[in-house]
């Protein structure tokens, strides 16, 4: 006979219970990794489709150098590019001409239309490149344009008419930047061309750059890693740790939930245990009766376990799929696919099979420790504790003993006092951390949207700021603001500036000597600061916005205030560029309030500037400061606020250094009447459909065509993935919590009932001697919101480690973002727990009424 | 004065072939100050009549009348509380909350009252039963004789119109048995209580006024006329 399938046959309910509970853990662990797993794939893939897929791109390479590196057979691609002209279309609309192979163009593009070209005068190209160039996005259109070589200083312009033999979808880092390409076919010229490689998976990409640097002798500058996919490889083992580490966490609490299951089924037949002992059966016979029980539970709860999990984690990512968003690399649609780490969750499913070891081992313990009779009695769970019970005063004092009761309990049962509040504080500390991340989440894609200034969802733009006098007119304003479904439109111009500089204010000089070191070469000046003889001064951007713009801008404020329908006359807002750090030179990624201030500026202070008054701020004389025969207008203004966040793009370089000045479009009236703007941004209502959408995008663009030298594109779409992407985290963390709040009430449960079984017969006697079950109700009840109490003290202390793990773990520290433990969750999270507290003992207290006194005191014949 | 009237008790379990009659028509009346003790073997439902009267079980048919109450009408509340201020159980197995020391158990009926201690009367009680130097004792710390004697002490504390007890030195050696029940009846006589005490020891009911003998869910002899 099989003792063990009978007591799993006759036990039904206990068995469903101890299986549902290992078949949740195995479900849960598979989910959570394959979950975070390819969250962590798509986050990458996400930032290759921005950034790149390569992994190494190589420059100033010898035709031999590059025929030989191209050789390696573990390379998947080869691309080949080289900027052959800088491009000016009919309205100064500036753009590259690449010549690259089919590889190059097509790493994060494919070919709707058409083909590569064959030849140096065919091209393909995005539609919005094409439409923002004039040219009809149609196969073998013809345009003539102008073009020079690359770097060359002298304005020599030569005609080329090209031939459009292929259209391909939008390269997602051309358009979030506004930079027009158009590709020609790769001629065999290697001098300036870049090499760009990709390696087949599990290549050490860091180790073959640096075997490429050592055998061709390249010095630094001529080799770049792709970090985005180089550091995948180690974020994700980081992650993987990190993912065990929560696995463990996890375990932890299903070790509990799985162990309190087992418990009440335990006490429910723990007089049977006695009788085996009673007629004979020995420890070892016990232990292995036990183990045999649960082991044969588990081994059926592991198909069903993984079965689950993927039906979990593959029914979030359908959730979490949206169709249009769409990845497309090496010319093909790439499939999301979910991630599935065989290996780490085999190890947690052991893990399992460990707990479920340890249980055995407890319980046979438990067992073996007891006499027959003991066991028989039902004193299995009972605590024989000999110590005196605490707060016996308290009987004395209080005036309805069962609050006494209550308070002593607590007290006494320390066991189980533990089991509980860490059940409870498990669950609500994972509870917190998974709605902790889900902020995270939130807070990162909120910065970048603000890093990459998606501040509505059309953007026209100039492409360089340098003359006020050119930019997208007032016509096109105002055709803009008659257009249907404009919700708010946002204007700035900008006019170059030098601000005297009268060495008073202290600045971070090691921020502006590498600023000086980085732009040398690379721009037009050879410095932000000099002297033309008259005053010593630094160069910057007055900026006028208009009073959406400055209402939005308001937002953003470190210091000071202004009104943004009535600026005044001589105010001025300073967006004021920040280091990491005092004395660094480092700037931060993104735009945090935190941090140091490059100059030590306070609103209040007085700023005096000068610009040339002809406004010929577009030539060079300008930036090498030998203009000197030109005439300055010199204006005081009175810092009436300073912003950390400029909310309008920067154009250019120009505003790139030093702290960019911002007034009213009614003050720049006074200075510049004739309104051209650098930047307008707008919204639209996108109730109004797709199709209307894309009217309005094309009609943006024919407007800056006609315009000098501006784009216009639509942002929609990458605002829209960068959402898709949050959301799909944000589905990914609540599913998650929603099954920790599932087993921790489940767990909660059972420890509660638990208790409430191991103290049947003293309940009893309570009403036998005249306690009314509402008052053992509230008893109860008081125990458990206690407990609760204790539950919530321990979850508080707890969040801060969790939280902080999180937080440095989301390297959002990199984007200035300071630590601080959500407190609302927190408290959300106290008050959930009570009011768990409080349904379940109105749970485990409702069969108590109708129960037995008399079969519960022991006292039937 | 009949403090306890009972009337054709019946209590069945189960139905048809499997139907226990653990009382089957039983009658009985108790007077106040009367010392009875019930007799019979395992199963003959002297446990159960007990019950019955204290209002722990509830009947098939038939009546209980306790101090002029009728328990079946009363609601499980209504019931509780009587049970709390007029009858005072002792139970075989002593049954005290094993959180409360030994005053506290005794008091535990009085302040669910709450009604101010009568701290004379139980400590008055106390000293009869022996328990002064242990009143701030748990009771897993106290002998089985010790805890006998809380529990009579807490069936006093409430001044019951009866104490119900069962079995009460069945988990007594003999020499603390009849130290326990000398004591019962002493603090019985001297608090004017009436006591039903359920045992299947011949030689511990003759301390009793009167014996009832019940067998197969019937009085069978001791009955007053």
């Amino acid at each position: 006979m099989k003792l063990h399938r009978e007591y799993i046959r006759k036990y039904k309910k206990n068995t469903l219970a101890i299986l549902c509970s290992m078949v949740m853990t195995i479900a849960l662990v598979v989910c959570l990794f394959i979950v975070t797993h390819s969250d962590k794939n798509i986050d990458s893939l996400q930032g290759q489709y921005v950034r790149g897929a390569y992994d190494i791109a190589l420059k100033d390479l010898t035709r031999e150098q590059i025929k030989e590196i191209s050789n390696d057979k573990r390379l998947t691609h080869v691309e080949l590019e080289k900027y052959l002209y800088s491009g000016m279309g009919d309205a100064n609309q500036k753009f590259a001409i690449i010549a690259a192979n089919g590889e190059y163009v097509q790493e994060r593009t494919r070919i709707l239309k058409g083909r590569m070209p064959v030849n140096k005068n065919e091209i393909v190209a995005e539609v919005w490149s094409l439409k923002n160039l004039g040219v009809k996005p149609e196969l073998n259109t013809e345009f003539t344009v102008k073009v020079s070589d690359p770097g060359s200083t002298k304005e020599d312009w030569k005609s080329v008419t090209y031939r459009v033999v292929g259209i391909i979808s939008d390269n997602a880092a051309n358009k979030t930047y506004g930079n027009i390409e158009i590709y020609t076919q790769f001629q065999e010229d290697y001098k300036d061309a870049s090499l760009v490689l990709k390696y087949k998976k599990g290549i050490d990409i860091k180790k073959e750059g640096k075997e490429i640097k050592n055998q061709y002798h390249l010095k630094g500058k001529q080799i770049h890693y792709n970090y985005d996919v180089v550091d995948y490889a180690y974020y994700q083992s980081k992650a993987s740790k990190a993912s065990l580490l929560i696995s463990f966490i996890l375990l932890c609490v299903c070790a509990v939930v799985i162990s309190g299951v087992y418990r009440i089924s335990l006490m429910n037949r723990s007089s049977q245990y006695g009788i085996l002992k009673a007629v004979g059966m020995q420890k070892r016979q016990i232990r292995a009766l036990i183990a045999k029980e649960l082991y044969e539970i588990y081994f059926l709860s592991i198909p069903l376990g993984v079965i689950l999990g993927l039906a979990v984690a593959y029914s979030l990512n359908m959730l979490t799929r949206d169709k249009t968003m769409e990845l497309i690399f090496w010319g093909k649609i790439y499939r999301i696919q979910l991630i599935i780490p065989i290996e780490e969750i085999a190890l947690c499913i052991v893990g399992v099979g460990v707990i479920v070891g340890i249980i055995v081992e407890i319980t046979s313990h438990m067992i073996n420790r007891k006499t027959a009779i003991a066991i028989i009695r039902g004193e299995l769970g009972v605590n024989n504790n000999k110590k005196h019970v605490f707060m016996t005063r308290l009987f004395q004092k209080m005036e309805k003993p069962y609050k006494a009761i209550a308070l002593k309990y607590v007290c006494y049962d320390v066991k189980s006092i533990v089991f509980v509040v860490l059940s409870l504080s498990i669950g609500a500390s994972l509870f917190i951390g998974l709605f902790y991340q889900a902020k995270l989440n939130h807070t990162t894609n909120s910065l970048q949207k603000q890093m990459l200034y998606y501040n509505g969802d059309f953007i026209l733009e100039k492409f360089n700021d340098d003359l006020i006098t050119t930019g997208l007119s007032e016509k096109v304003l105002e055709q803009i603001e008659n257009m249907k479904g404009v919700r708010a439109i946002s204007t700035q111009r900008a006019l170059p500036i030098r601000v005297l500089d009268d060495k008073k204010i202290i600045k971070n000089q090691n921020y502006f000597d590498f600023f000086d070191r980085i732009s040398k070469g690379d721009f037009p000046f050879d410095s932000y600061e000099g002297n033309d003889g008259t005053d010593s001064f630094y160069m910057t951007e007055l900026k006028a916005y208009n009073s959406t713009a400055l209402k939005n801008l308001h937002k953003y404020l470190l210091e000071g205030d202004y009104d943004p329908d009535n600026m005044k006359k001589d105010s001025v807002i300073l967006y004021m560029p920040k280091t990491i750090g005092k004395n660094d030179w480092r700037r931060p990624q993104s735009y945090p309030k935190s941090g140091a201030y490059v100059m030590e500026y306070k609103a209040g202070d007085e700023i005096t500037l000068k610009y040339r008054t002809d406004l010929k701020t577009n030539k060079n004389q300008y930036y090498k400061f030998t203009d000197k025969d030109a005439n300055y207008t010199y204006k005081k203004y009175k810092i009436a606020a300073i912003a950390y966040y400029p909310y309008m793009k920067q154009v250019t370089y120009m505003a790139n250094a030093y702290p960019t000045i911002i007034i009213s479009e009614d003050q720049m009236k006074e200075i510049v009447p004739k309104k051209a703007y650098a930047t307008i941004t707008l919204s639209v209502d996108q109730s109004l459909g797709k199709k209307y959408l894309n009217q309005v995008n094309n009609k943006l663009i024919s407007l800056v065509v006609d315009n000098e030298g501006a784009t216009a594109r639509s942002i929609i779409d990458q605002i829209r993935d960068m959402d898709n992407l949050f959301r799909k985290q944000l589905i990914y963390s609540y599913g998650i919590a929603f099954v920790v709040l599932v087993l921790s009430c489940i767990n909660i449960i059972n420890n509660l009932k638990y208790r409430i079984h191991i103290r049947k017969q003293e309940i009893s006697i309570y009403r036998a001697i005249g306690i009314r079950h509402e008052m053992i109700c509230k008893m109860i009840h008081l125990e458990n919101m206690i407990l609760g109490v204790i539950s919530i003290v321990v979850t508080c202390i707890a969040s801060y480690p969790i939280t902080g793990y999180l937080y440095h773990r989301s390297q959002i520290s990199y984007l200035q973002v300071g630590y601080q433990n959500d407190l609302f969750i927190l408290g959300v999270v106290s008050i959930l727990t009570l009011i768990i507290c409080n349904v379940v003992s109105r749970i485990v207290t409702k069969g108590l009424r109708g129960s037995s006194i008399v079969e519960n005191i022991n006292t039937v014949e | 004065m009949t403090i306890v009237e009972v009337k054709e008790l019946k209590k069945y379990y189960g139905k048809g072939d499997t139907e226990v009659r653990a009382l089957d028509g039983v009658n009985l009346k108790v007077e106040k100050g009367e010392f009875l003790a019930i007799v019979g073997t395992s199963g003959s439902g002297k446990s159960t009549l007990l019950h019955m009267l204290g209002g722990l079980d509830t009947p098939t048919s038939g009546e209980v009348t306790v101090d002029e109450k009728e328990l079946s009408v009363l609601s499980d509340d209504e019931l509780t509380i009587f049970r709390r201020r007029k009858i005072g159980f002792i139970f075989q197995q002593y049954n005290l909350v094993p959180i409360l020391n030994v005053w506290e158990n005794i008091v535990l009926p009085v302040k669910l009252d709450g009604k101010k201690i009568d701290e004379i009367y139980i400590n008055d009680i106390v000293k009869t039963l022996g328990l002064t130097e242990k009143i701030q004792s748990l009771p897993s710390n106290l002998s089985g004789g010790q805890q006998q004697r809380v529990a009579i002490a807490r069936a006093l504390a409430t001044k019951p119109a009866i104490i119900l007890a069962d079995e009460p030195t069945g988990n007594l050696d003999s020499k603390t048995s009849q130290d326990a029940l000398g004591l019962l009846k002493i603090t019985c006589e001297a608090f004017h209580q009436t006591i039903v005490m359920i045992t299947h020891n011949e030689e511990i009911a003759q301390l009793a006024d009167r014996i009832i003998r019940i067998e197969d869910g019937k009085i069978v002899s001791g009955e007053r006329d």
